[in-house]
């Protein structure tokens, strides 16, 4: 349904040089399904659904690659059409932080209304109905329809920022860390409705967060993005269980799990690349205990492993020893050494 | 539990705000003033060098509770022993010296260091604040700290702006901050939520190793009970105000014995797909503590409630080994009744 083809989005900086915040990404979402977009901040997951639907801010620009949603290329349309014919209708988003995203001098039910409105012909009582089942169905209270953005806890917010995204029952949904602004009991009870009303109104859905529990629970395919490309992608239970990318080896390790009695967690030393301008090589080798020279000379291209598992990395074939040596906590702390610079990311200190 | 030396321990502390009323109102001094209670009745005993992890949701009062321990919000009733001397009868030079032995480590990196400071003199500011040392021993010191918490070449870190450092780094000056004057008892208020995973883990090996080597006492507070499981010797869990359970880390999170502790942690999302959990929906959010509940104030939200729940606040049962929870199901009158509320989460490793 969505197929996204060598996608470069660049923000200019006013020093004259680009930010290559997504830099040559190739995805597929197909019909009815979910896609975690996962990792750290800057690694350009957010600038990758902003620039699907064309919310780049004014000093970002898509400068290779297609967006081909349902036949048509996103990418071709213009300013006008994307927002009549795409945008809120077909794809919308669920925004981060809810309570900054709703306009406080209007109150939540008048900006539904008025988005369902704006897009479809239907009387403004046949909206304001629609409104108040929506409320139902989000678990909110439908005599709360007229209250005003600033009379809703953060929970609430946010069912009413999901409510907005869905009223017009779009194709696809991008939901850019909805939940990481709320606490587990309420991030479960959203996360296991918005999938519910996934399944309702059968959309698909790009979930954006950096929470590896998060997805491994609601996604069917996640895609580990870093500096800009897509490290590695494939259905969860691979990427969760049996991953080639040193990248997603390392944030596995880094990550408690409640599930585990005793689990030594190891940090990946360094901090993500800035992305400006990035030079030839892997962008993950500086911090990557298996670098090799080739890893620092060619950048290293998409390679299919598994039928849809897509890894970028020059040594993925080499995943018994990439697994076996990721675990180890020496792995990590070596390379650090000869980095010099780097803050010493694994000294000392175990779980026992 | 006598057995262990305590580090701090909290008698029936009690932290109330008063809400803030509309003009019109208070010119007519007409309604009562609202009360908010933050932290309502918390006992507990933190041990010498252990990390005792508070948790529970926003709005439960872990944060007010936090500060209150520090003495930045004075408290409004019950008492806090720091190495058993009362710190909130106080004043003047015993105050000066609790505040060089308790520090706290803010949950924001971003906006909790002065931009205008280098971190050089961000670290230094305690020390000249509390006039400790000579003018070179203070440099030495913070040269030291800064080695001490990985901010190597400490040289170089010193003369940075806190803009010129990433989220990790930031997060490292402000424990640098707290080391300096060489406290014995650590607050750390969420101190990675404002973190990148990656990064996450190097600034809770390095709190892990600072426990180890200079013995500190440490109190996490975060909502995150995979975290605490992972640092913590002991959890509480709050929840409006007062401490429902507690207990030793590993116990609490496999065998929670109260519905609020078991909730919490069936709806912790796990990274394993083969681990399946068992869900439990809690209506609702914490509601507003200004009207709390006759009763058990988690009633209302309980998927386990019963009549009796409404009729007075429960007091703590003895559940295990170390464990005590903050409900009837384990009064001696409901033996009968299904009282294991654990388990709800499988366990594999």
């Amino acid at each position: 349904m969505l197929n996204i083809e060598n996608l470069h989005a660049h923000y200019h900086t006013d020093e004259g040089t680009d930010v290559h915040a997504v830099d040559g990404v190739d995805l597929e979402v197909g019909s009815n399904e979910t896609l975690g977009l996962v990792g750290e901040s800057g690694c350009g997951k957010t600038t990758l659904a902003k620039a699907l639907i064309r919310l780049l801010p004014t000093n970002g620009e898509i400068v290779d690659g297609s967006v081909n949603f349902k036949e048509t290329d996103l990418t071709e349309l213009s300013d006008e059409e994307l927002r009549k014919q795409i945008r809120w209708t077909e794809i919308s988003m669920i925004p981060q932080n809810a309570m900054n995203s709703l306009d406080p001098v209007h109150t939540v039910g008048a900006q539904i209304v008025q988005a369902i409105r704006t897009h479809e012909d239907c009387s403004k009582e046949e909206a304001w109905n629609r409104t108040r089942e929506l409320f139902e169905e989000l678990g909110l209270d439908e005599n709360r329809v007229k209250d005003y953005p600033h009379q809703f806890s953060g929970g609430m917010a946010q069912r009413a920022a999901i409510a907005l995204a869905l009223c017009l029952e779009p194709a696809l949904i991008l939901a850019d860390e909805p939940t990481t602004a709320l606490d587990v009991v309420v991030q479960d009870q959203i996360l296991t409705m918005v999938s519910e009303l996934q399944d309702e109104i059968d959309s698909s859905m790009i979930m954006i967060t950096h929470d590896m529990s998060v997805v491994s629970e609601t996604c069917d395919k996640i895609a580990v993005m870093y500096g800009g490309n897509v490290a590695e992608y494939a259905d969860s239970e691979t990427i969760i269980k049996n991953p080639r990318h040193p990248y997603t080896l390392g944030m596995r390790n880094a990550f408690p799990d409640i599930s585990k009695d005793t689990q030594e967690l190891i940090s990946i030393p360094g901090s993500p690349p800035d992305l400006i301008e990035p030079e030839e090589g892997c962008k993950f080798a500086p911090r990557c205990p298996f670098a090799q020279d080739e890893c620092r000379e060619v950048t290293p291209e998409p390679e299919e492993f598994e039928e849809g598992h897509v890894v970028r990395c020059h040594r993925a074939d080499e995943v018994e020893y990439l697994q076996e040596e990721a675990s180890k906590r020496e792995t990590w702390a070596e390379m650090k050494d000869d980095q010099g610079d780097l803050i010493s990311a694994t000294d000392g200190g175990t779980d026992e | 539990m006598s057995s262990h030396q305590s580090k701090m321990r909290v008698e029936n502390l009690k932290k109330h705000f008063t809400a803030n009323q509309g003009l019109l109102d208070r010119l007519l001094s007409r309604g009562d003033r609202e009360v908010v209670k933050a932290v309502d009745g918390v006992n507990f005993d933190i041990r010498e060098g252990e990390s005792f992890g508070l948790a529970g949701e926003s709005g439960c009062g872990k944060s007010t509770l936090g500060k209150t321990l520090l003495n930045l919000h004075d408290s409004t009733d019950g008492s806090i022993y720091f190495d058993d001397a009362d710190i909130t009868t106080q004043t003047g030079r015993e105050d000066i010296a609790f505040r060089t032995e308790a520090q706290l480590i803010q949950q924001d990196p971003f906006n909790s260091i002065n931009p205008r400071y280098k971190v050089f003199d961000w670290v230094k500011e305690p020390l000249d604040v509390h006039s400790l040392g000579t003018r070179d021993e203070r440099t030495d010191l913070v040269m030291e700290t800064l080695n001490e918490v990985g901010l190597r070449p400490a040289e170089a870190y010193a003369s940075e702006y806190p803009t010129e450092l990433s989220g990790g780094e930031r997060q490292r000056v402000g424990i640098a901050r707290a080391l300096v004057l060489n406290p014995s008892f650590l607050v750390a208020d969420e101190p990675v939520s404002m973190l990148d995973v990656s990064v996450r883990a190097s600034v809770l090996e390095l709190l892990n190793r600072l426990k180890e080597e200079r013995g500190l006492t440490t109190l996490f507070i975060s909502h995150d009970l995979s975290l605490l499981k992972h640092m913590c010797d002991r959890i509480a869990i709050m929840y409006l105000g007062q401490i429902v359970e507690v207990g030793p880390a590993r116990q609490l999170i496999n065998d929670p014995q109260h519905p609020y502790t078991e909730a919490l942690v069936s709806s912790t999302p796990i990274i394993d797909p083969d681990v399946e959990r068992e869900r439990i929906r809690l209506e609702g959010e914490v509601p507003d503590p200004i009207n709390l509940p006759s009763g058990c104030r988690f009633a209302p939200r309980c998927p386990k409630v019963m009549d009796e729940c409404w009729d007075e606040e429960p007091r703590m049962y003895d559940v295990a080994e170390e464990q005590e929870a903050r409900c009837i199901l384990h009064d001696e009158a409901h033996a009968d009744k299904d009282v294991s509320v654990g388990g709800a989460q499988a366990t594999s490793d």
